[in-house]
């Protein structure tokens, strides 16, 4: 091994200084943004707000800071009144079961917007710009000109084919318009589409009224917004029915309430807990709804991008493709066919390569393409030895123990990285041939003092450290170029030490026994679910989630049940 | 040009030759000042192209070499890998801008949500303007935001979100052959058609959707932050409104140009989205490895040039990527991803590695992007301007070229000085500018050829507004603005 000098050491600090700018580029999910920056400096429409008439505040979660995620109150609050802009692939869902003759035939041309916390669905992103407000009228036109045209609008509207006429038209808004705005229309709504269409009939046809008309009820706000305001009742906003039904249906099956769903809510089925959970649990056991839980995992883990690692590694290339679809599977496996908990997700002792990745792996071949396969010994436990999760938290030449461990910090403890510091001051370069282990890098220049380094780096590194027997390919790795690894460490919690550890499968083992793992985690279910700025919304079988009595499925249908699903504050 | 035009301008030449002359002006002076003269008084409209380069530089490979104290005598193609170097034929229309900064905050490229608008705030939630629009809106034209590679997949995120129109970020146009056919609509239609009733029942849909977003308003009068959501989308379907799908320019072709690239996408007829569900590539959402950007970006480049040429699109954006892209540069022939692998490699690699094949390999692919700006955009526009003949697009255009940072390791938003082994003084640093540059006169608006520097840094929005007043928007402020950079306005 050459020996060091002291220029030697602080040349390499220069380089691992830099690699703090690295971490704080890419934060913890495969190049998303982290919050707590852009997220919880209050800018914007997300913070909470009120006149002066003691009006009611309401927000959504561009303004939440990770950190408040993980906070335990025991009772449940309430979340503020809103309205939640349908997301791209919602209002596509919609309108395809609404008029599933016309699906295929057009699209909305929107785009997901995604948040500090990785979802797509923070009402506060999702605003109607004129850009936005384009795209949605021409989708609606091409909408309309699908559903009118010849062999669709027959089965659409069967009395098209005897009396193309007003009372025709009547049909169709009574009918459509009730699941478009997901409640039947008032009067006056009727009135004044009815006007409409009568307008657009006297200077055109039937089939070009119809769908000027349709195409109004598409961009409509009541459309367009999920509606969760209530009717005040008592000092708080008690949901009506056709809310309750709508939040319901978008929360757990990503999509419009079904004619059924609507009736129940007409009937005052969709009142108590009880029923409320177990309409959630139906729909979650559609494909629509494992839908909906698996883009709470793609926007939790971040796992779907796996970045190529372009240097000149074929294998890697050839295998990194399966990557995302592996962990979809594993999470399939985990979530819904066994309904396990964090502690499944994390101690899991299988994982669901293709043929191809546990060749990459040195797994044993599986029985078919993602099919389970045991893990050897030693070779990873759980979520975080996923190759597309460790390969997203790398260097393209190397491991980071800054992402992963950034990986822990802020989705698992649900800890608020600190801004980086601008200009960090330029050092020299590390030697090329020092023959030092990555670890001993970092160790060397973010956690030595005298660079203001440790400040920040003390915070998730020594975490990272654990994952280091893996690859930037997420392989598993015996040594580094020759050199001993050390994977052991201490992982700390607001400075104080919770557990000490050796490699992953020690990590992941002991982070599923630590109970802020579950508060954190829970926190994220909660969020996703409400979308809103105030913690606490999910607290009523929290406990039981974070003990590992009740699974990811259990619990995201429990949230239905719980205060805010109902009434607002 | 009409003969009655050239005659006029010539006598506007002769007149301010003389008259400078009368002023005691050598006649080589003189002579520039009529030459200015006639493009100050020209009546070419003015186009303006801002091109977003992401990442940053290695200033060792990009400052130019200002000869002695005089900041029109400068070289750009003597900065070793000489970033800029592709300009270097064509310097007497550029000017590099030097001492100026962006707003502080937020964390490494987060400032790509206000960098080009009038906030400081790195919420990309609240409305802005950015400089395209705001002039734009001054013009009444409405800027064409292009993207090749705009944004990463699946989702839009905040680093994507550079140019805003006031109701809220506007996401570049990825497909080309959609904008193309967008762009040169009015030159393919044949004949004087009637006005299509669809108009008339747009406009009353459009009303009707406003009047239930009034209802609405008023119904949640009490919710505050609902009510804010509500105006915007009020302001927006008035926008919507009032758009008549048009730039609002005076288009100068009578016939479509002919765009080669974006027809061999157009001839590949393929649907939006794969059978798989994702996104197709022409859409540009695509991270990592991807054969096709070079055809897209070739594309998009092609397709403003001839929209500048024609004047059908006057003001054009063009993300070439976004900041954190992990596209592979292939394309420049180095196979690494932008974002980490080939933008953060650190000034201090130079010290003691002077050849850093890492420094080089971030020079290289800058200065691909300058290599395309020369080909597909300079080269194209040294025609004869159809709209001011006389006159090339050049003289008439305004190319801004700009990234959100400065350097790639250090992410600064302001000027610094770090240390390099390359910098040619005794002292052993290098002065890392954002890397700001104008290429063309702005019809006679600019003064060209020439290194513009602050010792002190001045706010971008400086900038910003000395492009406004060069483009003859009266922008009399933008954001954090103190004023024009008089130096260059003619």
């Amino acid at each position: 091994m050459t020996r060091r000098t002291a220029l030697d050491r602080s040349a390499t600090a220069a380089v691992f200084a830099s690699l703090a700018f690295v971490a704080a580029c890419s934060a913890s999910n495969g190049g998303k943004p982290s919050s707590g920056t852009a997220g919880s400096n209050g800018n914007g429409s997300g913070g909470t707000s009120s006149n002066g008439n003691g009006g009611v505040t309401s927000g959504g979660m561009a303004s939440v800071g990770i950190g408040t995620l993980a906070q335990s109150c025991g009772t449940s609050a309430l979340a503020h009144p809103q309205l939640r802009r349908l997301t791209a692939a919602e209002l596509q869902h919609s309108l395809d079961d609404i008029f599933p003759q016309a699906k295929g035939k057009w699209a909305n041309g929107l785009s997901e917007v995604a948040s500090p916390l990785g979802f797509n669905n923070d009402p506060a992103l999702l605003t109607v710009s004129q850009q936005v407000a384009g795209k949605i009228l021409t989708g609606a036109r091409a909408l309309a000109g699908a559903a009118t045209a010849d062999g669709v609008l027959s089965q659409l509207l069967p009395c098209a084919a005897a009396a193309a006429d007003h009372a025709c038209a009547q049909t169709f808004l009574t009918q459509y318009g009730r699941r478009l705005f997901r409640r039947p229309l008032t009067q006056p709504e009727q009135d004044r589409y009815l006007t409409y269409f009568d307008a657009q009939l006297a200077a055109s046809d039937f089939k070009s009224a119809l769908g000027w008309m349709l195409t109004g009820l598409v961009q409509s706000p009541h459309a367009l917004y999920r509606r969760e305001v209530g009717v005040n009742d008592a000092g708080s906003y008690k949901l009506t029915p056709y809310e309750v039904a709508t939040e319901l249906s978008y929360t757990f099956a990503g999509t419009t309430p079904s004619d059924a769903l609507l009736e129940q809510a007409a009937n005052d089925q969709l009142q108590t807990p009880e029923q409320l959970t177990a309409a959630a649990a139906t729909l979650l056991a559609t494909p629509a709804g494992q839908e909906v839980m698996h883009q709470f995992f793609t926007g939790w883990l971040g796992y779907d991008q796996v970045p190529p690692t372009l240097a000149s590694n074929a294998a890697f290339a050839a295998a990194s493709p399966d990557m995302a679809k592996e962990t979809r599977q594993f999470l399939q496996e985990v979530v819904f066919t066994g309904r396990g908990g964090h502690k499944e997700l994390l101690t899991a002792d299988f994982t669901t390569p293709s043929a191809t990745l546990a060749s990459f792996y040195g797994f044993p071949a599986p029985s078919a393409d993602y099919a389970k396969v045991t893990r050897p010994a030693g070779r990873g436990v759980g979520v975080l030895a996923q190759g597309s999760v460790i390969a997203s938290h790398s260097h393209e030449a190397a491991s980071s123990p800054t992402l992963r461990g950034l990986l822990v910090f802020q989705r698992l403890l649900c800890g608020t990285k600190p801004e980086v510091p601008p200009n960090v001051p330029a050092l020299a370069p590390a030697m090329p041939n020092d023959m030092i282990t990555t670890r001993q890098r970092y160790e060397e220049q973010h956690m030595s003092a005298g660079n203001g380094c440790p400040t920040c780096h003390k915070m998730f590194d020594p975490i990272g450290f654990g994952f280091e027997h893996y690859d930037q390919f997420g392989r598993y790795r015996e040594n580094e170029n020759g050199m001993t690894i050390d994977s052991s460490g201490t992982l700390s919690d607001g400075g104080q030490a919770l557990f000490s550890f050796t490699g992953l499968d020690d990590l992941s083992t002991q982070l599923a026994t630590q109970e802020k793992v579950g508060r954190c985690v829970s926190g994220y279910v909660s969020a996703y679910t409400f979308a809103s700025n105030v913690p606490c919304l999910g607290e009523a079988r929290r406990a039981d989630f974070t003990a590992g009595t009740l699974g990811f499925l259990d619990y995201f249908a429990s949230l239905a049940g719980e205060p805010s699903f109902t009434r607002r504050q | 040009m009409s003969g009655q035009v050239l005659r006029a301008s010539r006598g506007i030449q002769r007149r301010v030759f003389l008259r400078a002359a009368a002023l005691g002006l050598a006649a080589p002076a003189a002579l520039n000042l009529s030459r200015l003269a006639v493009a100050a008084t020209t009546a070419a409209p003015k186009r303006l192209l801002i091109f977003h380069m992401p990442h940053g530089v290695p200033h060792v490979h990009y400052n130019p070499q200002v000869m002695a104290s005089d900041l029109t005598q400068f070289s750009l193609d003597k900065s070793n890998i000489s970033i800029l170097g592709p300009l270097e034929p064509y310097k007497q229309y550029v000017n590099v801008y030097q001492g100026f900064k962006y707003p502080e905050g937020g964390g490494p490229h987060y400032d790509a949500v206000h960098f080009l608008t009038d906030h400081s705030d790195v919420s990309d939630v609240s409305p802005r303007l950015s400089i395209d629009h705001a002039i734009g809106q001054k013009l009444k034209v409405k800027p064409l935001v292009l993207g090749a590679s705009s944004r990463p997949l699946g989702s839009v995120n905040l680093y994507s979100k550079v140019s805003w129109d006031g109701t809220g970020f506007v996401e570049a146009e990825k497909n080309p052959v959609k904008a193309a056919d967008k762009v040169f609509a009015g030159l393919k239609a044949s004949g004087d058609a009637a006005p299509s009733p669809d108009v008339a029942a747009r406009k009353a849909l459009l009303d009707l959707t406003a009047s239930e977003i009034e209802g609405l308003q008023k119904e949640l009068s009490s919710l505050t932050s609902e009510q804010t959501k509500l105006k915007a989308h009020l302001d927006a379907i008035r926008a919507l409104q009032a758009d008549d799908g048009t730039s609002g320019a005076k288009v100068s072709c009578t016939t479509a140009p002919s765009l080669p690239n974006v027809e061999k996408i157009r001839a590949l007829n393929m649907p939006d989205e794969t059978p798989s569900g994702t996104p197709n590539w022409f859409l540009g959402d695509y991270q990592g490895d991807n054969a096709n950007f070079p055809l897209i970006f070739a594309a998009h480049m092609e397709l403003a040039a001839q929209a500048l040429i024609c004047n059908a699109a006057p003001i054009i954006t063009l993300q070439s990527s976004f900041s954190t892209s992990q596209l592979s540069c292939a394309f420049a022939n180095i196979p690494k991803a932008y974002h980490l692998a080939v933008s953060h490699v650190g000034p201090e690699s130079n010290i003691t590695t002077p050849a850093s094949k890492d420094v080089q390999d971030f020079a290289t692919t800058q200065r691909w992007f300058a290599q395309q700006i020369v080909d597909s955009l300079v080269k194209p526009l040294l025609v004869d301007d159809p709209a001011a003949p006389g006159t090339k697009i050049i003289d008439n255009t305004i190319i801004y070229w700009c990234s959100e940072i400065g350097d790639g390791q250090y992410h600064n938003l302001s000027s610094a000085d770090y240390p390099s082994s390359y910098h040619p003084d005794p002292m052993p640093w290098i002065r890392q500018y954002l890397p700001l540059v104008t290429i063309g006169g702005g019809g006679g608006s600019l003064k060209t050829g020439r290194v513009v520097r602050n010792e002190v840094d001045r706010p971008a929005t400086d900038l910003y507004l000395t492009l406004a007043q060069a483009m003859g928007a009266p922008l009399t402020s933008f954001g954090d603005s103190t004023g024009v950079v008089q130096e260059v306005l003619t």
